[in-house]
Formats: structure tokens, C-alpha cells, sequence
């Protein structure tokens, strides 16, 4: 009887540095994933015509037309025909289509060449492709963001003294 | 020294009028309004603050050492430092991957890259 426990012991002490590096072997591969490759668990397709309020966790398509507001700490994107009229607040934004509204992101917003963006942006980090288009007020720094009771007031402080100097219009005459 | 960003025709920035040019000109006096127009590139690469306005019809270059406290008015801008100040790209304004802008932005098209930093009121396209 002895004998077998040793032996149990023995393979058993064999057996734990087996599990172990069976453990510590998992491989850690971050790739960059374009677009329309990203996993997504929803779409609302091309023929969805959405008006409410939005609630999400991990990633949403939008490609039909969407009006209201939408909140997520995922990933929210809007593809090339989506028509989006809505105060959006989420984790990171990949805009493909029209956007008409402000975005608000606490990672990332990223725009497309078809991007058609009207509203305030704000985020960590903005990406923007050539062709874009972008009017509103931009604010995109890499500082932490501040919590949202603070936002109009930061807005105007920040930015008071810049923007009451030149109106857009007087700008966008000058491109003309 | 021919440069590409320098278009044949040139807008006037004070009355917005178009007007042909050839291509190696460096300076053009507006046919309408009398005024010269600078058509050269403007390159700023050092540490230091600049002041008032800087308006031309080439490219507007700003390296990675760079800070400009000026409105910039070109039409290409390339912002690689740091930039304080309105910019009005008529072509196309470009913000580096360290390139830092706060003010308003008029461009034609915008392309910016991951970690770039802007604050202001934006017009882009259209």
C-alpha cells in the first residue's frame, strides 16, 4: 500500500510542472484588425430605420438610418450609407458615413474618407483619412478624460477666446 | 525652386479672386485688388514663438521642433510641432503624429494621424 501512494505521490509531482507550462502558454497576438474585419455582434442593417435611444456593451454596425442617442463603452461603427443623427457617447467610433450630431469618445474616433462629420468631437484620439468632411468643435487631447458635468463649461473656457474671435462662416467664405 | 504645392491658379487671400500663374513665380501681384500675394514655402523648425501672421500661397511647413504662435494661412500646412493660432489650408492641412494645433482649422481636406492633438473649431470640406 505504501508503495502505491509513493508511486501516486511521484506521478502526481510529475504531473503539476506538466499543467504548469501547459498554463503559462497562452499566446498574446494584437493585430490590428481594418474595418470590416471587427468582430460585430449587431448590425443594424441598411433597411433599419432606428429612433430611440441606444444602449450597447461590446460592438455595434450601424448601416440603415439611426435619429436619437446612443451610449456605449464598446465600439460603435457607422457605415458608408448610414445616416446618424444622434449624441453619441461610446468607448471608440469608427465613422464610415454621415454623422449629424456630437461624438463624444474616450478612446478613439476615427474618420473614414467618406466620413461626413456635423457636430462637436471629442476625444482621446481622432484619426482622420483625406476626403473627410468635418465641421464643429473639435477638442481631441490625450489626457484623461474630465466627467461630463464639467464638459459645456471646459468647452467654453478653453476655447472662449479663439472662437468669438472668427465666426466659421467668415472662414469658410475665405475657401470660397 | 519649382515646387508642386504651388498651383497655377492662385486665389487671392484678399479678394478671393482667381487668377492664373506660372508656376516658378515666388511673388504675384493680384490683377484685381493690387495687392502682392507670396507664393514661396514657409518652413519653421526652430524653437522659438513667432508672432502675428504668416500668409502665403505655398506650403506652410512646420517640423517637429517648431512652435508658432501665428494665424497661418497656405495652401497646403503641414504641422509636425506645435502650432497656437488660426490655420486656412486651402488644399490640404496635415497634423503629424506629434503635431499639436489649437485654433480654428479651415481646410480643404484634413488628414491626421493617431496621437495628434487639436482643439478648436473645424471646417473641413464643402
Amino acid at each position: 500500500m505504501t508503495e502505491v501512494i509513493r508511486r501516486d505521490r511521484m506521478l502526481g509531482r510529475r504531473k503539476e510542472p506538466e499543467q504548469e507550462r501547459l498554463e503559462v502558454a497562452p499566446t498574446k497576438t494584437e493585430v490590428r484588425v481594418p474595418m470590416q474585419q471587427e468582430p460585430m455582434s449587431t448590425i443594424l442593417s441598411s433597411d433599419t430605420h432606428f429612433k430611440g435611444s441606444l444602449t450597447f456593451e461590446k460592438a455595434l454596425k450601424i448601416e440603415g438610418s439611426f435619429e436619437g442617442e446612443i451610449t456605449t463603452s464598446g465600439t460603435l461603427s457607422i457605415g458608408k450609407d448610414a445616416k446618424v443623427k444622434a449624441e453619441i457617447k461610446a468607448g471608440s467610433v469608427y465613422i464610415e458615413g454621415t454623422v449629424t450630431g456630437n461624438v463624444v469618445a474616450t478612446e478613439k474616433i476615427e474618420l473614414r474618407t467618406s466620413a461626413k462629420v456635423n457636430g462637436d468631437i471629442r476625444a482621446a484620439k481622432l484619426v482622420v483619412e483625406e476626403g473627410a468632411a468635418l465641421a464643429g468643435r473639435c477638442e481631441v487631447s490625450l489626457k484623461p478624460e474630465k466627467s461630463d458635468k464639467h464638459e459645456k463649461d471646459n468647452g467654453q473656457k478653453g476655447f472662449g477666446d479663439f472662437l468669438s474671435k472668427t465666426p466659421v462662416e467668415t472662414l469658410t467664405q475665405g475657401l470660397k | 525652386m519649382i515646387t508642386e504645392a504651388q498651383p497655377s491658379q492662385i486665389q487671392c487671400p484678399n479678394c478671393l479672386v482667381k487668377t492664373a500663374r506660372p508656376r516658378q513665380a515666388t511673388t504675384a501681384t493680384c490683377s484685381n485688388c493690387g495687392k502682392s500675394v507670396a507664393l514661396d514655402d514657409r518652413v519653421f523648425d526652430q524653437r522659438y514663438v513667432f508672432g502675428g501672421e504668416v500668409l502665403t500661397r505655398g506650403r506652410i511647413i512646420v517640423g517637429p521642433r517648431g512652435q508658432v504662435k501665428a494665424n497661418l494661412s497656405g495652401t497646403e500646412v503641414i504641422v509636425e510641432g506645435s502650432v497656437e493660432g488660426d490655420v486656412k489650408a486651402v488644399d490640404k492641412l496635415y497634423l503629424g503624429k506629434n503635431g499639436k494645433l489649437s485654433g480654428n482649422v479651415a481646410a480643404g481636406s484634413l488628414v491626421m494621424e493617431e496621437g495628434a492633438i487639436l482643439r478648436g473649431k473645424v471646417t473641413i470640406g464643402d
